[in-house]
């Protein structure tokens, strides 16, 4: 990173520390430019840079009190890139992205609970109740509360990726709960 | 979902934090706190009465002193990897399993040159020593644990490990200073062992007890 703009940022974090907005989301946009420029070279054209840059955001914004300004800032941001990077790319060798915001899946649960039996309420409820605590709450804040995966990110601490993947875990069990398979 | 609705929303979200002082600053700190608790810790247990011979003697000062570096590298590369871009270099990262082998080969080569007393023999005697062990790194070790979760380790079982590696390699300097064995057959299963085995475990201590992710968020002013 040129020194210059090292400097630049270093100022604009220590005024995000103080409490000033403006400088923070110069700040961010900057950051989110740089980092998703230093994703790509690794990872191409993947739909995965986007999940990185997210999750090297809110990392930031999570750990901004740990920067010193008395040291530059392109170290200390490209660590957290380079660790968000990993744990995205660790992730995906585990879970088959396709599957993750399975909207399909979620509608042919509907369908078998309403066709089989007579309370579909509360056979979904009580097929709720069987997720672990996280997959209720990550399902319940995307499908009644429509929020964003980045907005459930950002409430519940999880990474990005850590939301997918336990939307997708949550979607698997309710179907085998219910013992519907997915629509394709 | 566009970088931008996450900008948006950070921005919203801001709120002054208070700094973390600075690592050198953190890691001398709770140095300085850990070599206190040890030194009220062997007081209490009562230093050994041959002590002021010992500090004479080369080989005694010279396994102490490789001990000194195993407890110093540790905390250092424990609380620079806990923020990020402050991280220990490679040679910086090598030097407290260095200094842990180092140790440990020290003890092994004097071993021809002593003999196992019938006071080893006994196991009970053993067992303090563990006991000691744990016991005076139990205060430093959670005061670490904490610092470390205010910042923001990645690394956590890394971190953890070094942290539990740290302390109770202090904690074994200041057992050499109550226990008088100082034979090989004792210090090697009564001494080293369990440092060794407390940084086996802190490695799993620190995937439990430091935040996951990106780290706890700082303290609003």
């Amino acid at each position: 990173m040129h020194p210059d703009l090292d400097r630049q940022l270093s100022d604009l974090l220590r005024c995000a520390q103080n409490g000033d907005r403006r400088a923070y989301e110069v700040l961010l946009r900057e950051v989110a430019s740089l980092v998703r420029e230093f994703v790509r070279h690794r990872l191409g054209g993947s739909a995965l840079v986007d999940d990185v840059v997210q999750d090297t955001l809110l990392s930031i914004h999570r750990a901004r009190h740990t920067y010193d300004p008395a040291r530059p800032f392109g170290p200390w941001m490209y660590a957290i890139a380079r660790h968000r990077l990993l744990d995205v790319v660790d992730k995906q060798r585990r879970v088959r992205e396709a599957e993750v915001l399975d909207c399909a899946g979620v509608d042919a649960i509907a369908v078998a609970t309403s066709r089989d039996d007579a309370d579909p309420a509360g056979f979904l409820r009580r097929a709720l109740a069987r997720l672990s605590r996280n997959q209720r709450e990550v399902i319940r804040m995307l499908k009644l509360e429509d929020r964003s995966v980045a907005e459930i990110a950002a409430r519940t601490g999880l990474t990005i990726s850590a939301v997918k993947v336990t939307a997708h875990r949550g979607y698997k069990k309710l179907r085998e709960l219910i013992g519907s398979p997915a629509r394709a | 979902m566009h970088d931008d609705e996450l900008v948006r929303s950070l921005v919203a979200d801001l709120r002054p934090v208070r700094r973390l002082c600075r690592v050198e600053l953190r890691a001398a700190a709770w140095a300085l706190l850990a070599l206190g608790c040890m030194s009220v810790g062997a007081s209490v247990l009562g230093l050994r009465g041959d002590l002021a011979r010992k500090l004479g003697d080369p080989v005694y000062l010279i396994e102490s002193t490789a001990l000194l570096v195993v407890f110093a590298s540790s905390a250092w590369s424990g609380f620079r990897l806990s923020v990020p871009g402050a991280e220990p270099t490679r040679l910086g990262k090598l030097v407290p399993g260095l200094a842990a082998v180092g140790w440990v080969l020290l003890i092994v080569s004097r071993g021809a040159s002593h003999s196992y007393t019938a006071v080893t023999a006994v196991p009970a005697l053993g067992w303090s020593c563990v006991w000691r062990i744990v016991g005076l790194a139990v205060a430093p070790g959670a005061t670490m644990f904490a610092l470390l979760r205010r910042a923001a380790p990645d690394e956590r079982a890394r971190t953890g490990g070094l942290a539990v590696l740290s302390t109770s390699a202090l904690a074994a300097l200041c057992t050499q200073m109550v226990c008088r064995n100082d034979a090989p057959a004792h210090l090697l299963p009564w001494h080293v062992g369990p440092v060794l085995i407390a940084g086996l475990l802190g490695l799993a201590v620190g995937k439990l007890l430091l935040p996951r992710g990106p780290g706890a968020p700082g303290r609003s002013a």
